[in-house]
């Protein structure tokens, strides 16, 4: 009996030893398993944050010349416009007079305003644009004139099998949608090719005669016309919800995809 | 039962831990990539005009000039000279076309038959208030019947001036179609239209 006990003693051990043997072996394919995971886990978050996708960017252009963008680049927005580094909108109509040049009514100026694809994805893009009127009040402060129509600053809108506008536009804001993708640095057809204000600016006047000096004195004399743009970029990916959540439209009805 | 009842906790904290990790995924996917520009811009509209007359007379002819003492508006001008009885007027080389080339009639006369005579350069604003830029001179011959007393006449000029627009071809041009609407803030003023010089 001792004998035999001796021996059960010898196999009950070999068997602990086996099973630990199985569960150090067991831990050590886990382990391996594990830190393939991490390894796994790890590179593949990078691979995605090395990935393009993220690196969206649109570009306003006015003749020619960036005057602004905003590009995601290395997990940052990089922002640049003609008014420098602090700035985050660019100016317009800098160059639209020459030195000493008068503004002439009903005359038209060159101005070519499109957008460019600066990211390195491709891109549904809409712009917006507002017209309006401003004076400067008593305390020398610009004040919006809405006696002076919108439509009296008359952007020449161009390309308009290009450009869809929205059918549901005020008179102060104008919204063309581009038709189709715009690939990663491709440039669109001009949306507008001059400006021109109407000579109708100048219809309300009132004349002063004193002596032999006349003094024509015009009710908007001194204002201020405005043109601001905006530039609006969405992935191309899944477009119709990216759009209708980006822009609030329905991109199929308005025949932009 | 049992089990449920033993194991409910752990189902139910499960099932909400599987919801909330759905739920971030959910989110993440509705995340779209998306950027904007803006740029704006502004110009100022300077309007107005001031403009004088200037008339010498010799030899029954007046010489009449018009200054635009404006410092910032160029302009165009024009002449109408009003006269009564039985006098007429004419122009040195022409009874109907002035001698400068500078002027000339547009072909038009209103009621009372009398015409405008128009400045064909634009006359341009001057920086120098002193040094205002002046039409070259129109001279109009005043023609006085026999007999009719010489030294008691009276001849009335009026001036006007108009901005300078562009038409569609991108020529300056005046338009003398704009109306003088009424307008709020000087409509108690008094005066016309042109200015008036009495001989």
């Amino acid at each position: 009996m001792d004998k035999r006990r001796g021996v059960s003693r010898r196999g009950n051990g070999r068997n602990v030893t086996y099973v630990l043997l199985a569960l150090a072996v067991l831990m050590l394919l886990g382990s391996t398993i594990g830190s393939t995971r991490a390894a796994l886990t790890y590179y593949s978050e990078n691979y995605t944050a090395e990935i393009t996708v993220s690196q969206i960017g649109v570009s306003l252009l006015e003749n020619g010349d960036v005057v602004s963008s905003r590009d995601y680049d290395n997990d940052d927005w990089k922002i640049s416009t003609n008014q420098g580094k602090d700035a985050v909108s660019g100016a317009l109509l800098k160059n639209m007079l020459k030195k000493d040049e008068k503004l002439a009514l009903n005359k038209s100026y060159h101005e070519e305003l499109s957008v460019r694809n600066s990211g390195t994805i491709d891109e549904y893009v809409r712009v917006r644009i507002y017209r309006y009127w401003t004076e400067k009040n008593s305390s020398g402060k610009d004040v919006k004139i809405t006696t002076l129509s919108p439509e009296l600053i008359d952007l020449n809108l161009v390309n308009g099998n290009k450009w869809v506008k929205n059918p549901n536009d005020s008179a102060e804001c104008t919204e063309l949608y581009y038709k189709g993708i715009l690939p990663s640095g491709s440039e669109t057809e001009l949306f507008a090719d001059g400006i021109r204000i109407d000579g109708q600016v100048a219809s309300e006047a009132a004349v002063e005669t004193k002596g032999n000096t006349i003094t024509t004195t015009y009710k908007y004399d001194g204002v201020e016309f405005h043109v601001d743009v905006e530039v609006d970029a969405v992935q191309t990916h899944n477009a119709q919800d990216a759009i209708k959540s980006a822009w609030g439209v329905d991109a199929a009805s308005l025949g932009i995809l | 039962m049992k089990y449920i009842e033993k194991y409910g906790k752990v189902i139910a904290m499960s099932a909400a831990a599987l919801g909330m990790t759905a739920a971030l995924t959910i989110e993440s996917s509705l995340a779209y990539f998306t950027t904007y520009v803006s740029a704006g811009g502004s110009q100022v509209v300077n309007l107005g005009a001031q403009t004088t007359i200037h008339e010498d007379v010799s030899n029954m002819t007046k010489h009449i000039q018009v200054a635009n003492i404006s410092q910032i508006n160029d302009c165009f001008v024009r002449v109408k000279v009003f006269y009564g009885g039985d006098l007429s007027i004419g122009y040195p080389d022409s009874p109907d076309t002035p001698s400068n080339p500078d002027w000339y009639l547009d072909g038009t006369t209103d009621e009372n038959g009398f015409r405008y005579v128009y400045y064909r350069p634009i006359l341009p604003a001057s920086p120098d208030p002193d040094r205002p830029s002046l039409t070259t001179p129109l001279d109009v011959k005043i023609n006085v019947p026999d007999g009719f007393d010489r030294d008691n006449f009276n001849v009335v000029v009026i001036q006007e001036c108009t901005p300078v627009v562009y038409d569609e071809s991108g020529n300056a041009t005046a338009d003398w179609t704009t109306v003088y609407s009424e307008y709020e803030e000087f409509e108690n003023h008094s005066g016309g239209r042109g200015e008036e010089a009495d001989d």
